[in-house]
């Protein structure tokens, strides 16, 4: 993925997908594309992808800032499959509750458990697949 | 330990990340790589875009599971714990991001010391 990031408007949201990492190296060319889409007032929510985000630095945090002050008209922001050291990072600094956070089980999971699945049936074990920070139920 | 110095800086903040990640000092943190990464990013991105400084020093130091990291420039003098910390009850529409880097390396590390001696700004951050 170019600049490990892919932004997608799909309807009235704009879908950030992000790589490993948020941070100074990358952030910047986020911003700049998020900035084509200001003055799109039917953005109602801005969902950031974090489920293979691992590193989140101020950078970075400059994009959900901008995201939510810049685009549209105050969106909803949210995370999806965050990791539990992201999550902590947000909540350290306060923005956890203006912050929807989603678990969804992306393609590439089903896919991970699928593989599991096949695995166990011809060889007698049950596997499970989890995301770091993930409990069980 | 690592002594590493940079000259000049302007514009070279992911160069500098990047060979400062890359010692062997760095090569055993595993549970705290992520952490490592941001605290090192904050720091540089810090001295080089708001320095002044033509140069940097940094020393990486590892005692056992300890990891130590120096910055020292010759910037203007800044402690950036005196620097006010973000307001975190303030809701994210209204928030500005200044301050939120420092804020994250002085609760990320476990210990966190600036100096000024002899015109230089001495920057020393522990992780145990």
């Amino acid at each position: 993925m170019n600049n490990d990031f892919k932004v997608t408007k799909k309807g009235t949201a704009l879908v950030i997908e992000l790589g490993r990492s948020l941070d100074t190296a990358n952030a910047p060319a986020l911003q700049n594309e998020l900035a084509t889409y200001v003055g799109q007032e039917d953005i109602e929510k801005v969902v950031f992808d974090a489920s293979e985000l691992l590193t989140l630095s101020s950078s970075g945090l400059r994009t959900v800032y901008f995201s939510k002050q810049r685009l549209g008209n105050k969106p909803e922001i949210v995370f999806v499959n965050c990791a539990k050291e992201i999550y902590h990072t947000l909540k350290l600094i306060g923005l956890a509750p203006s912050i929807k956070f989603l678990n969804v089980e992306t393609k590439k999971v089903v896919r991970q458990q699928e593989k599991l699945d096949d695995f166990s049936c011809n060889n007698d074990i049950v596997c499970y697949s989890m995301k770091l920070g993930q409990s069980e139920d | 330990m690592t002594r590493l110095r940079f000259q000049p800086i302007q514009g070279k903040s992911l160069d500098i990340i990047g060979t400062i990640l890359q010692t062997e000092e760095m090569a055993p943190v595993v549970t705290t790589w992520n952490i490592i990464r941001v605290v090192v990013e904050e720091l540089v991105v810090n001295i080089v875009d708001y320095s002044h400084s033509d140069y940097l020093d940094v020393e990486i130091t590892r005692d056992g599971r300890s990891l130590s990291l120096r910055f020292r420039d010759g910037g203007v003098p800044f402690n950036p714990l005196e620097r006010e910390f973000p307001d975190i009850s303030i809701p994210l529409e209204e928030r500005k991001i200044g301050g939120v880097g420092i804020f994250l390396v002085v609760h990320y590390m476990d210990d966190v010391a600036y100096e000024h001696i002899g015109g230089e700004n001495i920057l020393t951050v522990k992780k145990n």
